[in-house]
């Protein structure tokens, strides 16, 4: 048997109980995460099955925590002493060893956590066991958190090996874990997330591997180690500087007052502005600012609106999400429900007693076999419009009782439906219709009704509103481009209110003030800027340079200003710290250089990365100048004086050569 | 082959601002059996390690069989045998499955001589590591060290805390190392009976620097006893650097002197009442003079006593 | 012939003494006669539990004293009885020896005359035990 083999077989040997443990773990995550799935009725917001958010939480957290336990106690065993040179003094490199245990580590996880995975997936779909459809892809969030299990493994393997100069410093490669457990969290991409997840297990192996061949000391180690074990850290570091500064912020600064600023319509459709304070309800003002004398959230008041964000992107897809794979349609129905089947295109009617697939809805009609159903061109461009349906050329929407497709809204040909949305009037919450098109919004005021067309004067692609206003028959429109300026404090646009009547006429026009979104009423100078100068100062810089570019010159605000000059002195200070860290640690000149010039772009996180990379060696007095001299160079720095070489009192030199005997040892 | 299998150079080690060696230059030549001997804390297992290429060297160098210890290849490992302090193994791990263990690793496994050593030791090859006592435990490390056939053996601190039976258990086994000429072990020890056995090379540490270096003879050459007598209570001795140490008595002062010249003698000739007369040293005697520090004293309970 | 050694290590005398002394007695005591073989330098350090060099050693020094010989690839033998040191230097050799001995035996009381008889009769033990080399004195 191989060197190798030997290797692996003792891991997996010494790995079983851990494995016993992960596949436990992993176990009870997924049993107790089908036991506590919440009613259909909430799987809008939290998702079914394999998808339902609180089963892939503990998921995530179970691999998570289960993968850093077990490449701790792996490698953790052998860095006494004595075992540790029992194992590495035999005639094999150090990388095969660590190769060889890391693989049989990453084999048995990943078998420890896919087994209950895969058990899971058979057994979520089976029918009647879930109460919503299945689809394979609903693995995909598992096979991420697993991944994301795996930088953890690599981090407790890190943890256990390396040696720190204070207890804390051995946690930090936990920060780089921590950021793939958000990357596996919130990336709405699989592959993308993938890729990013294993690039990090990879530094944290390298890390690992780093550590395992200078038994936890800083050297001797390649560069492409000590680069992953800098960038590991640097991650831990940046997480609990932020983390720390938030808090130490949050806590001297007890009152932080704010203030929000919405625009919004009355019953009689006269646009005001709502205004949310700290500690204070909302209260009206009109578009100059004036007070008015509005009762907060009395019934009515306000217009509902149908908010049709006008895309010309189909909806994000966002593989942990059902919404990526079925949308729920038509609520109200309690006993079947009817979801999109995005991938074919179908409507599925649900039976949510039985828990099976009754029939499916399509082009051509409602069949019992979904197979047979005709994919309907139902354009998904937003969440909101799930309730009504389109395509490019018309709006429709489903019959419940007579399982059959009704169209509402046919396009003029050459003008391509950007989105449609429901209104309340009256008393009905859906009677109102709004559709946008590339060139104009058309609107219905009831069911059955004339839809009224209004040509967009100033079109752009962005938000429309509109809503209806009862007592004069008139729709309320209001155009909005798209999109956010650098940081919501900035003023937002805002652009016209029109006033229509039911036969399309334009009754009067209103223009909009731009809008702070939000406003911050503490001062500039507060405790909590003062904490930038923790940031690094590449961010704020970069920031800026994107706002001008991104926006054309113009001036800075005060906060930006602020944020970045102490960044700066943040940056500067770290370098100064950095620069005589440096010349302490006797560094080359080129590195002293390097660290001071990355503390300074990167602040404090680098100074601190810097104390946790390098240890500071002693120094001594210097016999010949008697100035202090560090003792890891054969030279003093000051005088170019060796060492004094201590002469041992009996050698075999003080003494005349021995006689040679005349008997080998081999007689 | 003469070329010396260890060869250490201004070898240097700091712990944070502690110096545990300074400045070691040493040789040990192919073929001896070289003892390592000093106190506690003196720096003999940090020595080992560093030329193990376990632990990094602050400063200097070092080279076994011809390999920097800094990044000891693995063809090295491979010519050594290493038997660290403690005789830490995978406790979970039988007598055969240890051997199962390390056996594949090593291209010259002699299996007879490893059950010929496990034998004398009495163990039985399903015993758990665990479950063996110490003395049991430094059989099974000592088997799994010499059945790789090395070429140099090292040995950390070998009989600490083993039983007299299992101490002869392990002279031997370093007396039938030694069958071979070309084979060299280099072990630290406090057991100095056992060094005078196998040594025939010493070097002593104290408090992290080389103070003695040479074969065990010339050693005891070198390190000599006298005694000077007085009519009264004798007098502070004048300096001089030969003395290690001396020890006053109600009418006499035991001197112990190293690389002492016949000037020496003749000037402590003149001081003593009576001519000089040498008392045999044992090793241990000579290595606890030159280990201890105070150069001139009485019983160091005396104060106490009375 | 068995001839037993006895090794104290720890004590003031080297280990490679101790064997030199041992094998002088044997064969002044005629335990080992001229032409015996020793053993082997191999076996007898592994007998011993010592380092081979140290028995190599005291061989080597005793065919140098003329007590043991040695040819290439052969055992190492007693060698007959022969001197090689002058008188004077046999008498330097004897003298601590002596010394010791007389002071010990008056220390303990014994007359002159009570010494010279015990010195006689150990004398004529072992003309008695060596019969062919007794008159190896000159």
């Amino acid at each position: 048997m191989t060197a190798f083999g030997t290797m692996l077989k003792k891991e997996f040997r010494e790995l079983l109980p851990g494995a016993g443990i992960v596949l436990a773990a992993t176990s009870i995550a997924f049993v107790y995460g089908f036991w506590r799935q919440p009613p259909i009725e909430q799987a809008v917001y939290s998702g079914w099955g394999l998808l339902e958010s609180t089963l892939v939480t503990v998921t995530l957290l179970s691999c998570c925590a289960s993968a850093a336990g077990l490449g701790f106690m792996q490698f953790f065993g052998e860095t006494r002493g004595d075992l540790w040179a029992f194992l590495v003094h035999r005639p094999v490199g150090r990388g095969t060893l660590f190769a060889a245990k890391a693989a049989a580590g990453v084999a048995v996880y990943l078998l420890a956590t896919t087994i209950p995975l895969l058990a899971a997936t058979w057994w979520s779909a089976q029918p009647a066991n879930i109460t919503a459809p299945f689809d394979a892809r609903f693995m995909l969030a598992h096979a991420t958190n697993i991944a994301a299990g795996l930088v953890f493994y690599f981090a407790g393997a890190l943890i256990a090996r390396r040696q720190a100069r204070w207890f804390g410093g051995r946690l930090l490669p936990l920060g780089l874990a921590i950021g793939a457990g958000g990357v596996a969290a919130g990336a709405p991409w699989f592959w993308g997330a993938l890729a990013l997840i294993l690039a990090t297990a990879a530094i944290n192996a390298l890390a690992a591997a780093g550590a395992f061949l200078s038994h936890g000391a800083d050297r001797p180690q390649p560069w492409y180690t000590r680069a992953a074990l800098g960038l590991s850290l640097l991650a831990g570091i940046a997480a609990v500087v932020t983390f720390s500064a938030g808090i130490v912020a949050s806590l001297l600064q007890p009152r932080h007052d704010y203030r929000n600023t919405f625009v919004a319509f009355l019953a009689d459709g006269t646009a005001v502005l709502q205004v949310h304070e700290r500690y204070a309800g909302p209260r009206y003002t009109d578009l100059d600012g004036q007070p008015l004398d509005i009762v907060p959230g009395t019934a009515g008041r306000e217009v509902h609106m149908a908010h049709l964000t006008v895309e010309t992107q189909v909806l994000q897809q966002n593989y942990r999400e059902c919404t990526s794979y079925y949308l729920m349609m038509s609520h109200e129905w309690r006993e079947r429900m009817w979801f999109l089947q995005r991938a074919t295109r179908r409507l599925l009617l649900y039976d949510l007693r039985s828990r099976h697939i009754v029939g499916a809805l399509g082009e051509n009609g409602f069949h019992a076999r979904p197979e047979v159903a005709t994919p309907i061109p139902v354009l998904v461009r937003h969440y909101w419009t799930t309730s009504l349906m389109h395509g490019e050329d018309r709006v429709f929407m489903i019959e419940p009782e007579a399982r059959e497709l009704r169209t509402l809204f046919t396009a003029p040909s050459g003008e391509v439906i950007l989105a449609a949305g429901t209104f309340r009037v009256g008393d009905d919450p859906y009677g109102g219709v709004a559709v946008a098109t590339e060139r104009n919004v058309y609107m219905r005021q009831q069911e059955a009704g004339p839809f009224v067309a209004l040509a967009r004067p100033n079109f752009e692609v962005g938000t429309i509103q509109v809503g209806h206003v009862v007592d004069q028959a008139t729709f309320v429109v209001r155009h909005a481009p798209p999109g956010f300026n650098w940081g919501l404090a900035q003023p937002q646009p805002q652009r016209v209110v029109q006033y229509v009547s039911a036969e399309g006429q334009t009754l009067r026009t209103v223009e909009l003030p731009a809008l702070r979104f939000y406003e911050k009423l503490t001062p500039t100078s507060s405790v909590e800027e003062a904490f930038s100068v923790l940031l690094p100062p590449l961010l704020p810089l970069v920031g800026l340079i994107g706002e001008q570019i991104g926006r054309g010159p113009g001036p800075v605000s005060t906060d930006v200003v602020w944020v970045l000059s102490l960044s700066l002195l943040g940056g500067v200070i770290s370098a100064v710290l950095a620069y005589t860290r440096t010349h302490r640690a006797s560094m080359s000149h080129t590195g002293r250089i390097g660290w001071t010039t990355f503390s300074f772009l990167s602040g404090i996180a680098g100074y601190l990365l810097l104390l946790a990379m390098h240890t500071v060696p002693a120094r001594i007095t210097c016999h010949a100048c008697r100035k202090r001299r560090w003792v890891c160079r054969e030279r003093c720095e000051h005088c170019g004086a060796p060492h004094p070489q201590p002469a041992a009192l009996i050698t075999e030199d003080q003494v005349a050569a021995p006689v040679p005997c005349p008997i080998g040892p081999n007689w | 082959m003469t070329d010396p299998v260890i060869q250490t150079q201004g070898l240097t080690r700091y712990f944070g601002g502690k110096c545990a060696l300074d400045s070691l230059t040493l040789s040990v030549p192919r073929g001896c059996v070289f003892a390592f001997v000093g106190r506690n804390g003196s720096g003999k297992s940090t020595t080992i390690r560093m030329l193990m290429g376990l632990l990094q060297a602050t400063r200097g160098g070092a080279r076994v069989l011809g390999y920097d210890c800094a990044i000891l290849a693995p063809e090295a490992r491979g010519r050594i045998g290493y038997l660290a302090e403690g005789h830490d193994l995978y406790n979970w791990m039988t007598v055969a499955q240890l051997e199962a263990f390390q056996a594949p690793f090593f291209p010259h496994w002699n299996k007879a001589l490893f059950d010929a050593v496990i034998e004398h030791f009495g163990l039985s090859r399903s015993a758990k590591a665990r479950h063996l006592s110490r003395g049991e435990r430094a059989g099974l490390a000592l088997a799994l060290t010499l059945a790789p056939d090395p070429e140099l053996l090292i040995l950390d601190d070998p009989a600490l805390g083993l039983d007299p039976l299992a101490r002869r258990a392990l002279l031997e086994a370093m007396v039938y190392v030694t069958r071979r000429d070309d084979r060299t072990i280099f072990f630290s020890s406090h057991l100095l009976a056992d060094v005078e056995r196998v040594a025939d090379h010493i070097a002593i540490l104290d408090q992290s620097v080389l103070r003695a270096a040479c074969s065990v003879e010339t050693f005891r050459r070198c390190v000599r006893q006298f005694v000077l007598q007085f009519p009264g209570r004798p007098p502070t001795l004048p300096e001089m650097p030969e003395i290690l140490e001396s020890f006053s008595a109600e009418r006499e002062v035991r001197v112990t002197l190293a690389n002492a010249t016949q000037q020496t003698l003749s000037r402590l000739a003149e001081l003593s009442a009576a001519p000089l007369r040498e008392v045999p040293l044992s090793l241990e005697d000579a290595v606890i003079s030159l280990l201890s520090r105070r150069k001139q004293r009485g019983f160091f309970l005396q104060e106490v006593a009375s | 012939m068995a001839l037993e050694f006895h090794i104290s290590p720890g004590g003031s005398v080297p280990i490679y003494r101790q064997i030199t002394d041992q094998i002088n007695h044997a064969v002044l005591a005629g335990h080992l006669q001229s032409g015996d073989a020793l053993p082997s330098v191999r076996a007898l350090a592994e007998t011993l539990v010592i380092n081979p060099n140290t028995v190599a050693r005291a061989y080597g020094e005793l065919v140098r004293d003329g007590v043991l010989e040695s040819q290439q690839g052969k055992a190492v033998t007693v060698a007959p009885r022969r001197q090689k040191y002058t008188k004077a230097e046999r008498l330097r050799r004897l003298e601590p020896a002596l010394q010791a001995f007389v002071s010990a035996a008056l220390l303990l009381g014994f007359t002159p005359a009570e010494i010279g008889a015990m010195v006689e009769r150990r004398l004529a033990e072992f003309a008695s035990r060596t019969p062919g080399k007794g008159d190896g004195r000159d």
